[in-house]
């Protein structure tokens, strides 16, 4: 192609350029006009722009895209030659320069954009696919964590009922402040606050301001199982940080009642002691759960679907005890035990057949010298020597083996030293100084002969004594298996030496619980037959289902007619008018029973001199005497020394006789027909 | 350059000349018909009469009808979702109206505990002017008084269910049926 062939090649593009240059500048200016065509515009245009700026160029390449796009006869134009012409007009423009422009390879531009567009999808595909596969964990996690949360559904514990259906222990809702530390704006303002409206004692107002400022966790526990009036008002202040819960609460609705026997729980609900602890398995339910989604306020996600494990109710007890009578029980106990100036006492309740208990009380005189019902239940953790209520067992032993009949006579001295010029000499006395004088066994009874009993249980053998001790339940825990419950001090028979050999006959060498003593005392009341003491009469499961439990164990001790005999003479005790129990006579009711005064054991391991003695008065019975309903032991723990009240017949049958009364009534017991009560009584 | 530039001026006007010539007559008066023979007269006189039909509506219709449709279950997934956050908003109203009775029975219950106290109608008595009793007498009924007694059922010494025993069938229904219950 010659020089000039490539001029007019080159002049026509250059004018086309200068025409387009004069469309695009005349849609942003009036001012140019379409005649202006020609290579004489093109250059004022292009002399126009500022040298090296590259808008210029630029600008007319896309202007002529437009135009291009316009005109389908200049589409059809080769970009190369628009190109050249371009570069053409910038030579113009800088006469004796020679500059080159290149305008760049478009379709290495596009293949560019086209691998950066592909980079960047493959980059988002391959981020996509990772998030849905190996990261997708810790976003499914914390997607759930938003909307999806797990309440545990707390199961409610059992509620412990008495016989009479009245609730002992229950549960109820309660409110519980807790606060997030993270959250609260002014710590010791919150705190300071916090401790007025709630009354909270320094320490813990210290403790609470302690967590406030360290803002290290984000749960603490302000009060709980507050009074909902007392939460209110101080959720009403809108504390930040500050929020309420609801968690069930332990309470007795009928005040202290049976409170030593029913124990208490801690305030997580879990049992520490008494019939909470013993039966925490049995009360404790199983918690359920619930998982739903829920959005930013709470609200359930419609058609999410919630997953419910509803919670298992703990299983109700239904006591033995009789509510009232316990109430009058423990009354009428702290009121004795305040009139004898004594350190405490216990009475045990309960029925003579079945062996469930209708009441048991336990008081003590506290520092304050304020009597009051204890919370451990002594009458099963206490253990005393039961002194000369433990003659009704030796005497049983006497009648069953057949060594005595209550007319068998023999004479008791006043006074004996036992095993006289040995290292076991012990002289031993009885209670009301008499010569040496015939006694029948009835007699022995009557009056609480201690050398009589010994003379009279020596002939039954020591062996065979200690196996009906045994046989009476001594040595060895109830049936109720009570928490920290004592089997008594006992030693096997075989083991005794000495004066062990005897002392166990008016009850010295072993010690028992008044549990284990009522239960004794009850197998003569039962016809000889051994019945275990009984707290739970049934159950109600978590179905409703009222399941009653199984009958107390029993074993036969003496024979029935034996044990005929013993109430016998032990209301003779009661009745006769010389016996040691009058005091326990009630109306038109016959009563059976026996006293008992012990020394007790000092701190010196002796039981003291005379005059600084320390006295267990007890007393224990059964009425109707001839169809025996209710078996009673009443123990009194250090009566007033100096008082003649402090032997069993004044400090414990006077209270027997009350309690008697108050069972007569809360039970309706009616005496066995031609039962008036004790001749001397009616 | 400006030779060449001028040789181009005058091909291009020379060009334009003919062009006129073609177009315009020489007077300038009439304009003459510029037609390029491509094809026979007659070929262009026996093509048929082409006429205006209308547009065919079928496409329409299906359109309109299945945007209908779209239209249709969009409104009624609205309405189903709208039905179903509704009865769930139902759903957890009930849940806590069952807790608040719950709560409420629970509430109940130790309130009628504590109002059966005997240590609480211990106190109501005294201030009523009772005092325990110290004594117990029994009065021997004829067996005919006795007798009449059962027989009129104001006595429930015919060893019917007790309200105590009522009592705790009461609670052990509600426990079954409830007892579980969040």
């Amino acid at each position: 192609m010659s020089a000039d062939v490539r001029r007019r090649h080159h002049a026509a593009p250059q004018r086309m350029h200068g025409r387009r240059e004069t469309v695009a500048n005349a849609r942003g200016s009036s001012t140019t006009t379409r005649a202006s065509a020609g290579p004489t515009s093109a250059r004022t245009r292009a002399g126009s722009a500022e040298p090296g700026k590259r808008q210029g160029p630029a600008r007319n390449h896309r202007s002529a895209t437009r135009e291009t796009a316009a005109s389908p006869v200049r589409s059809q134009r080769p970009m190369q030659k628009r190109i050249t012409a371009k570069k053409q007009t910038k030579r113009a423009t800088k006469p004796g320069v020679t500059l080159t422009f290149r305008a760049g390879d478009t379709r290495r531009r596009l293949v560019a954009v086209f691998v950066l567009s592909v980079l960047l999808f493959v980059a988002v595909v391959a981020r996509v696919a990772f998030l849905q596969t190996v990261g997708s964990d810790s976003l499914v996690a914390a997607g759930k964590a938003q909307r999806v949360s797990e309440a545990v559904l707390h199961a409610p514990r059992g509620t412990i009922f008495a016989r009479d259906g009245g609730e002992l222990v229950m549960s109820v809702p309660s409110s519980t402040l807790v606060a997030n530390p993270k959250l609260i704006n002014d710590p010791a303002g919150a705190a300071a606050l916090l401790g007025t409206m709630l009354q909270l004692p320094a320490e813990k107002q210290a403790s609470l301001l302690a967590a406030f400022t360290a803002k290290d966790k984000s749960f603490v526990y302000i009060a709980r199982q507050i009074s909902d009036d007392i939460a209110n008002s101080v959720m009403a202040l809108n504390l930040s940080g500050i929020d309420l819960l609801r968690e069930d609460k332990r309470i007795m609705p009928s005040g202290e009642v049976g409170r030593s026997l029913l124990g208490r729980t801690d305030i997580d609900g879990v049992g520490t002691a008494g019939l909470e602890l013993a039966y925490n398995a049995e009360l404790t339910g199983v918690d359920g759960e619930r998982v739903r989604e829920h959005d930013a306020k709470g609200r359930s996600i419609p058609g999410s679907g919630a997953t419910t494990t509803d919670p298992v109710p703990g299983n109700d007890l239904i006591l033995t005890l009789d509510r009232s009578l316990q109430f009058q029980v423990e009354q009428a106990l702290i009121t004795r035990v305040a009139e004898l100036k004594a350190k405490g006492g216990a009475v045990v309740v309960m029925d003579t057949a079945t062996g469930e208990i209708y009441a048991v009380a336990n008081v003590s005189r506290g520092d304050d010298g304020v009597v009051a019902v204890t919370s451990a239940n002594l009458a099963a953790i206490s253990t005393f020597e039961p002194g000369s209520v433990a003659k009704v067992f030796s005497l049983s032993a006497v009648v069953d083996t057949g060594v005595a009949t209550p007319d068998t006579v023999i004479d008791v001295p006043g006074k004996i030293i036992f095993d006289k010029g040995t290292p076991w000499e012990l002289p031993i006395s009885d209670a009301e100084p008499h010569p040496t004088q015939p006694m029948s066994l009835r007699d022995i009874i009557v009056h609480s002969s201690n050398i009589g009993t010994l003379e009279m249980t020596k002939k039954v053998g020591t062996i065979r004594f200690g196996e009906y001790l045994e046989a009476f339940g001594f040595g060895q825990k109830t049936a109720l298996d009570f928490p920290d419950e004592s089997a008594g001090i006992y030693e096997p028979a075989s083991d005794w030496q000495g004066t062990e050999k005897v002392t166990p006959s008016f009850g010295y060498h072993y010690s028992v619980t008044a549990l284990q003593l009522a239960a004794a005392v009850n197998t003569v009341a039962n016809g000889g037959v051994y019945v275990a003491p009984k707290l739970v009469e049934a159950t109600i499961g978590a179905d409703g289902t009222v399941s009653d439990t199984a009958p107390s164990a029993t074993h036969r001790v003496i024979q029935a007619s034996s044990a005929a005999t013993m109430t016998d003479m032990m209301t003779s005790v009661v009745c006769d008018p010389e016996g040691t129990g009058n005091d326990a006579q009630i109306d038109g009711i016959t009563v059976a029973g026996k006293t008992g005064t012990a020394y007790k054991v000092q701190d010196n391991d002796t039981y003291g001199a005379a005059g600084a003695r320390a006295y267990r008065a007890s007393f224990a019975g059964f009425f109707p005497a001839q169809a025996p309903k209710v078996t009673i032991l009443v123990t009194i723990d250090e009566p007033d020394p100096t008082s003649k009240d402090r032997f069993g017949g004044k400090a414990a049958a006077p209270l027997f006789a009350t309690i008697a009364t108050a069972a007569i009534h809360e039970l309706q017991i009616t005496p066995t027909p031609g039962d008036t009560g004790c001749p001397a009584a009616g | 350059m400006a030779r060449a530039s001028a040789l181009a001026t005058v091909d291009r006007s020379e060009r334009a000349l003919t062009v006129r010539s073609r177009v315009h007559s020489a007077d300038g008066g009439d304009v003459r018909v510029m037609v390029k023979r491509t094809s026979a007269v007659a070929d262009v006189a026996s093509r048929p009469q082409l006429v205006v039909v209308p547009r065919q509506r079928r496409t329409a219709r299906l359109i309109a009808a299945g945007c209908t449709v779209v239209f249709g279950l969009m409104l009624g997934a609205a309405a189903f979702q709208t039905q179903l956050a509704r009865r769930q908003l139902t759903m957890d109203t009930m849940d806590r109206n069952i807790r608040a009775a719950h709560e409420q029975y629970d509430v109940l219950r130790r309130e009628r505990a504590e109002l059966r106290s005997p240590g609480r109608l211990a106190e109501e008595a005294a201030k009523l002017g009772m005092v325990p009793a110290s004594q117990t007498e029994f009065v021997m009924l004829d067996a005919d008084v006795v007798a009449t007694i059962q027989r009129s059922g104001a006595s429930d010494l015919g060893g019917e269910q007790s309200p105590i025993d009522g009592n705790f069938q009461q609670y052990a229904d509600v426990k079954a049926q409830a007892g579980g219950a969040p």
